[in-house]
């Protein structure tokens, strides 16, 4: 197994970095959380953050913690299933194809949510929760989900799944779907 | 001891903040990162701590740009009490120049990475359709897809060749066998053939020396493609046809023979009751009891319930 530090596949997919951050950022203005702080990108661990202040309700605390995910994952989907075609399907060495697939998947494997993003959905998920709020009972399994993947991050499973939703996905959708 | 009025302002404010700043800081604050979590920046939090009232009752110092503002003015920001200006930048906090720009660079790229494949998308959905149709006998619409597919993606060899070869097939549908010839030979000279255009040549080639009335060579390209796909009813029904010829053209007993050979097994694999298997037989009796060679059209005007000989082979 190749231990490669985290700092270097940052830079590697710095682009999916500052996304996922702007992204947040995104969430936090559209439901009106003041952000304190914020760094897109940086070569240190975190290699970005956003410092917000609390969310007031759950929904807003969902939206600012698994927003990222969600843009994160269709942009890497975006760009990475018009550009695959002309090196799958077509057999081409289109190297715009494959810049493009580089970016698509550096979004892509910065997608899941931090370990902080999942400490605050689940702090809120418990108390709404109690509400019986069907979102955050919802989502305690994807909170679950988060720390798995963190978990698996040292087995480069962020990357996998920018991999997964960037090039199998679409591979999956071409060879069998159509 | 405060008076009244700057008793409630201090009371108001300090419910504005909610709890004690120095906690607010820390614990309010929070990190939403791609990495880990880090500390939350304290700075307004900090500030707050340090915010007093100062000259008239109802003034306050905002708790992050430090500026006088009218205490029912301020809003909590992370529990602090801040000015209408700071809180609407903290809560509308502006993206940098750099970030647009960077957000506009990858909408385009998006855009531009659809835009750009759009034509092999286009291809290869139109290759599949041509393909599907194909199977379905739908030569016209096989061939306007391939060619379609052959016009987006002009690069792919095998859509040109799939075009050329559609368009032979199409060609042989509409009776211009002299020009499906020609375009079917050029294919094979490109791509080398293949059972199926190798299949359709013959087909094409066979018609061309029946409208030149060459019945040997007929013959001998039906029984080549029968060679080809010995299960095919279309190449058992063409031999027997070239056999018939044959036969009308000589007398020779073995072509009638090998025609009425070729009907049973097409009987067989098709069924005797099949509608269109037994106008053909009809239409090959004729031929074989008169020995005379007329085309389909004149056959059809003279026997326009089909020629009676006495029962299926």
């Amino acid at each position: 197994m190749i231990i490669i530090p985290g700092w270097l596949v940052a830079i590697a997919t710095f682009p999916g970095v500052i996304v996922h951050e702007a992204a947040h950022m995104l969430f936090c203005r559209w439901r009106g959380v003041a952000v304190l702080d914020v760094c897109f990108f940086r070569v240190g661990n975190p290699a970005g953050y956003v410092v917000h202040e609390e969310a007031k309700d759950f929904n807003t605390s969902f939206l600012i913690s698994v927003g990222p995910f969600f843009i994160n994952s269709v942009l890497c989907l975006a760009i990475c299933f018009p550009a695959l075609w002309p090196i799958h399907v077509f057999k081409l060495s289109d190297p715009l194809s494959y810049v493009l697939l580089w970016l698509g998947v550096s979004i892509g494997a910065h997608a899941f949510p931090s370990t902080g993003d999942a400490n605050g959905l689940w702090a809120h998920a418990r108390v709404a929760a109690r509400r019986m709020h069907p979102l955050a009972i919802a989502s305690f399994p994807l909170v679950v989900l988060i720390y798995v993947a963190h978990a698996l991050a040292f087995f480069w499973f962020d990357v996998l799944y920018g991999i997964g939703v960037g090039i199998g996905l679409p591979m999956l959708v071409i060879d069998r779907l159509l | 001891m405060l008076c009244p009025p700057c008793a409630a302002a201090v009371d108001r404010q300090t419910a504005a903040r909610g709890p004690a700043p120095a906690a607010a800081g820390s614990a309010a604050g929070q990190v939403s990162a791609a990495g880990q979590v880090s500390g939350a920046r304290p700075a307004a939090g900090q500030a707050s701590a340090y915010a007093q009232p100062s000259g008239g009752a109802e003034r306050q110092v905002c708790g992050n740009c430090r500026q006088e503002t009218f205490v029912q003015d301020l809003q909590p920001v992370a529990g602090v009490g801040v000015c209408p200006k700071c809180a609407a930048y903290f809560r509308r906090r502006p993206f940098p120049l750099w970030v647009k720009v960077a957000a506009a660079v990858v909408t385009l790229l998006a855009v531009f990475s659809l835009v750009r494949n759009l034509r092999f998308i286009q291809g290869y959905v139109e290759f599949k359709r041509a393909d599907r149709a194909f199977s379905a006998g739908d030569v016209d619409t096989a061939a306007q897809q391939m060619a379609a597919a052959a016009a987006h993606v002009p690069e792919e060899r095998a859509f040109r060749e799939g075009a050329e070869y559609f368009r032979g097939v199409q060609l042989i549908t509409q009776g211009q066998e002299k020009e499906a010839v020609e375009v079917l030979k050029a294919c094979r000279a490109r791509c080398g053939g293949g059972k199926g255009l190798d299949y359709y040549l013959l087909l094409a080639e066979g018609n061309v020396a029946f409208d030149d009335r060459d019945y040997e060579t007929f013959l001998a390209k039906s029984r080549e493609r029968l060679r080809l796909a010995p299960y095919s009813v279309e190449a058992m029904e063409s031999t027997a046809a070239a056999a018939a010829c044959k036969f009308a053209a000589t007398g020779d007993q073995a072509f009638k023979e090998e025609s009425l050979d070729m009907l049973r097994k097409a009987a067989d694999a098709l069924g005797e009751d099949d509608p269109e298997f037994r106008a053909f037989w009809r239409r090959m009796r004729f031929r074989l009891d008169t020995r005379q060679i007329i085309t389909r059209e004149e056959y059809e005007k003279r026997y326009p319930k089909g020629y009676e000989p006495g029962g299926p082979p």
